[in-house]
């Protein structure tokens, strides 16, 4: 016990070193890089309903259709403001952006994808840092887009015809902070277990005699004197 | 350069060159001696001798040599036996012979080869070496130390090559009627020091003198000792 007590306040720093840098590491690794968290959701569009207007492509599937529309949406700078009004989670995270127009716009094209997953089901993602963000975002897109289609005046899609097959498979943001929070615990707990791991193997595998009263058991001779690591012995030396 | 006074005084009396131990390391060295009950009067040979280089053992010798020169009456001879690797002559600005391999190849005697360095302290280097050091430790055990000598008391401090170093060495350890080992505390091997001690066969060393040690625990904890 005295040993390991001992090793510890010699070495603290080697054994608190992976504590702290584990959960350090992890926040930064954590902060890194854009959209590490993909939200989707199903789409669904009834057939039935779909109005086809103009140039509307009729070989093509209400799913593609929809897609193609969706797409054409994003494009539409008011669409993509409307979408972060929607989304508090977004719109703050614009507003910190130098223009937050184009930001939003360039945002959206560039995380948001759509993929038919049927004749009349397309599958919307997004890929966010935060999935309480990507969840928001399709949920206003889902909302909005039923009305603002028919501004493209090529399909309309009456709102009735566009519902969402599933929620938004994103955790909200509050559960995102849950998770920081837990691995942050994980990252901890690991450095603690490198560090203390550490000093118990290097405790174990000292064999060097250090204390007086384990010279009897450890050599069978008795201790007559005990001298000090003293500095000026230490000089002496060294001038030597 | 190096004088006796410079490198011996500080191991015994660090109350003066050292305020972190006051008055400290003098008595450890008289605990030492207090542990081994000396009896001057039958000219009795201290060796001190370690497991490997480097352990202290001939701080501890010069130390011990000072310490009994301070409170004994008798003459106190300091001799340097590591023929090897030699440098008390150098460290004390003391010619390096005649000294002890000039006592063994020549048969001289104790008095013709020995230093004065202070009133009752005497010195004897390793001496002139002609790279028979291994032989010359050999013939160490058929020297009588005590021969010649006019004192009617005496004490003698070998520095004794350390035992796993030097093929002789346990050899040489024979001609100290008391041994002494040193340990350097966090550093040598438990298993290392046991390997040297089955060097010496039948001669068991009197007991050991830690050196080095120092405790990193907190003053509060209740083990805090070495």
């Amino acid at each position: 016990m005295k040993r390991y007590a001992e090793s510890f306040f010699r070495y603290w720093y080697i054994v608190l070193a992976p504590i702290f840098i584990l959960p350090i590491a992890t926040v930064m690794l954590l902060s890194r890089g854009p959209g590490t968290t993909t939200v989707s959701m199903s789409v669904w569009a009834s057939p039935a309903s779909i109005k086809v207007l103009g140039t509307a492509d009729l070989t093509s599937t209400p799913a593609q259709n929809m897609m193609n529309d969706f797409q054409q949406l994003l494009a539409i700078k008011s669409f993509d403001r409307k979408v972060a009004l929607n989304s508090p989670l977004f719109s703050k995270l614009a507003k910190h952006q130098p223009d937050p127009s184009n930001w939003m716009q360039s945002e959206l094209r560039k995380n948001v994808s759509f993929v038919p997953t049927g004749p009349n089901l397309v599958t919307v993602s997004y890929k966010a840092k935060d999935a309480g963000i990507g969840s928001q975002v399709l949920k206003s897109i889902a909302a909005l887009a039923p009305d603002e289609v028919g501004a493209l005046n090529r399909t309309y899609i009456p709102p009735s015809a566009i519902r969402l097959a599933d929620e938004p498979n994103g955790a909200p943001s509050a559960s995102s902070k849950k998770q920081l929070v837990l691995d942050l615990g994980i990252a901890l707990l690991v450095g603690a277990i490198l560090g203390i791991g550490f000093l118990a193997v290097k405790t174990a595998l000292d064999g060097s005699v250090r204390y007086s009263e384990e010279v009897p058991d450890l050599l069978g001779l008795p201790v007559l004197g005990i001298i000090p690591m003293n500095q000026t012995l230490v000089k002496s030396r060294e001038a030597r | 350069m190096a004088t006796a006074k410079n490198l011996i005084e500080p191991l015994v009396h660090a109350d003066r060159t050292s305020p972190l131990i006051p008055g400290l390391q003098a008595e450890l060295f008289r605990n030492i001696y207090a542990s081994i009950r000396l009896t001057p009067e039958h000219h009795p040979v201290v060796g001190v001798t370690s497991a490997i280089r480097g352990e202290g053992r001939t701080t501890i010798a010069c130390g011990l040599a000072h310490t009994l020169s301070l409170d004994l009456d008798c003459p106190i001879t300091l001799i340097e036996a590591d023929l090897e690797e030699p440098f008390l002559a150098s460290a004390l600005g003391i010619p390096p012979a005649p000294g002890l391999a000039d006592l063994v190849r020549d048969g001289r005697q104790l008095a013709e080869v020995r230093q004065h360095i202070s009133s009752n302290l005497y010195v004897v280097p390793a001496g002139s070496l002609e790279r028979d050091g291994a032989r010359l430790l050999h013939q160490m055990p058929n020297v009588n130390l005590a021969a010649g000598q006019s004192w009617p008391s005496s004490v003698t401090v070998l520095d004794l090559p350390p035992l796993l170093e030097q093929s002789y060495a346990a050899l040489a350890a024979r001609t100290a009627d008391i041994l002494l080992l040193v340990v350097r505390t966090g550093v040598t091997p438990a298993s290392t020091v046991r390997e040297a001690l089955a060097r010496l066969d039948n001669q068991t060393p009197y007991g050991v003198v830690l050196n080095g040690a120092q405790s990193s625990l907190p003053g509060w904890w209740p083990e805090r000792g070495v």
